[in-house]
């Protein structure tokens, strides 16, 4: 080994890395090549997979080639990176787990780039889904790296997958509300919005009666762009009409008794 | 005699044009530097008066909403083109009915149109604006598969002569055939306006292609063959505006999502 490492082979080393650093730069190319090639058929996880797992591979490959044009016995080496191998996976379990985690994620595709996703208490929009983490932006803008194990382990909820989604409006209407009024006031509210869905139809429901009121629920099909907009326009717009049709929403009433 | 939309207008500098076409009112205003383009809609489908006010010498309110355009420098030109919406309209007919098998029908559908507003020189495009705003409705067997369309107003018609030609609406005739062994029930149509062109005819004023939809037996979609509006009927058509989203093939293409609901 002392013998490779001497200044007399000092030419052959440079030789070698010569080579490598020409081969390592043809591997970039040919890897962005073929994704370029790739990029019609395979989504984006795909082709990142693609290209990390050929350029580490054809990477290895022509270190060992060079390696072994500089004179270094390979089988020695190894025999040594076998050894070395093991100590190394039963250090990186975590960063294995994460790899795999990564792995299947890109082929179940629970989610893409630029959805927004709800994991535990975050929801954020995915701005990149590497092989071991993926990145999310929050609403509030900040970047929260979830490890692709902890995604795999957790409920997720793919907030924008469908085009369209149901906003819920509970509604509580004191015990003199005209139910069908209510109801006709509602429809014409979502009728005119526009941006309320006609299809999937709005839905008017009375789910019970409680001590002060009654719990009422509509239902109305929005297009995910326009979801939130939408919602917080229809509740001011709710509260404008209810006001002018004399519909009285019911609110907890206190009652203080004076005993003097 | 009602006046026409549809034309080139000219605005001075510093001086405003005002144009009432059915619902919606526009306000368009001339800088030395920028276009400003004002607008308010009242969402009435049955408003229907059209008011062309060029000067329009009256201070503009300022709670419209507007859009800025800047540019070198502006001149006095300015043009209206109609445009088919940018989604599918889906429509109903009068009455739900049943097309029973080997049988076919025509109906008539009468969208309503955008407004292109582009200026000189070469023919730039401002802004493109829908004359009467569509409610938005999905069109599909689910909410999980689908499509956003926009829902008509209007009611489909049986007969041609029951359609009232209004200047910001385009006609579209559909043949539907019923080449199966089963009837079908006829609720909703989806006209794909964005994948049609617009023509005009003296006698039928803004039209778009005649479009025919096949049911085959055994086939869960259908066929659609657009053709170019029949002079026999609609008087002698030019194309004015080209589809939005052109369809690949234009003969017999197979319609991704089902026409009928």
């Amino acid at each position: 080994m002392n013998k490779l490492m001497s200044p007399e082979n000092f030419k052959i080393w440079l030789e070698a890395a010569f080579l490598a650093l020409i081969g390592f730069t043809a591997v970039r190319i040919a890897v962005r090549a073929s994704c370029i090639a790739l990029a019609k058929g395979l989504d984006e996880n795909k082709l990142l997979i693609f290209s990390k797992l050929t350029t580490y591979a054809l990477n290895t490959l022509i270190l060992l080639l060079a390696l072994d044009f500089a004179g270094v016995e390979l089988k020695l080496l190894l025999g040594a990176a076998g050894v070395f191998t093991v100590a190394i996976g039963f250090a990186s379990q975590t960063s294995a787990s994460n790899l795999i985690s990564g792995l299947f994620l890109i082929a179940e595709k629970p989610f893409k780039k630029g959805d927004v996703i709800t994991v535990g208490e975050r929801t954020g929009v995915v701005l990149a889904i590497n092989l071991f983490s993926t990145r999310l932006r929050t609403l509030d803008n900040l970047l929260v790296r979830v490890p692709n194990e902890t995604l795999m382990k957790s409920e997720i909820t793919n907030v924008t997958h469908f085009p369209i989604r149901r906003a819920d409006l509970q509604i509580p209407l004191s015990f003199d509300a005209d139910l069908a009024r209510v109801e006709q006031v509602l429809l014409e509210l979502a009728e005119s919005s526009g941006q309320c869905l006609d299809e999937p139809k709005p839905i008017f429901v009375v789910q019970g009666i409680r001590e002060s009121r009654l719990d009422a629920q509509f239902s109305f099909w929005i297009h995910r762009d326009n979801f939130l907009k939408t919602k917080n326009a229809f509740y001011g717009r709710m509260i404008t009409a209810f006001k002018e049709s004399n519909i009285e929403i019911s609110l907890p009433k206190m009652v203080h008794i004076n005993r003097d | 005699m009602e006046k026409q939309i549809w034309d080139e207008y000219q605005i001075d500098l510093q001086s405003s044009g005002h144009w009432k076409i059915g619902p919606l009112h526009l306000w368009v205003t001339r800088f030395k530097n920028e276009w400003r383009i004002s607008s308010l809609s009242n969402h009435d489908p049955d408003d229907r008066t059209i008011e062309i006010e060029v000067p329009f010498k009256q201070p503009l309110s300022e709670d419209l909403e507007t859009n800025r355009f800047g540019g070198k420098e502006t001149t006095p030109s300015i043009r209206f083109t109609p445009v088919l919406a940018d989604r599918p309209v889906v429509i109903r007919p009068e009455m739900p009915f049943y097309l029973p098998s080997t049988e076919e029908v025509t109906i008539y559908v009468s969208t309503p149109l955008w407004l292109n507003i582009t200026v000189e020189p070469h023919s730039r495009k401002l802004l493109q604006i829908p004359i009467l705003r569509l409610s938005d409705s999905w069109f599909g067997p689910d909410p999980t598969e689908g499509e956003l369309c926009y829902a008509a107003r209007t009611k489909a018609k049986l007969r041609f002569e029951d359609l009232t030609l209004i200047q910001y609406r385009a006609l579209t005739k559909i043949v539907l055939k019923n080449s199966s062994s089963k009837q079908l029930f006829l609720e909703r149509i989806k006209v794909p306006v964005n994948n049609l062109s617009l023509y005009s005819s003296k006698e039928a004023g803004l039209l778009t292609e005649t479009i025919t939809i096949i049911k085959e037996d055994d086939q869960v979609e259908m066929k659609m063959r657009l053709e170019k509006p029949i002079e026999s009927e609609f008087g002698k058509p030019s194309k004015i505006a080209m589809p939005r989203e052109p369809l690949q093939k234009n003969i017999f293409l197979k319609a991704i999502n089902t026409l009928i609901g």
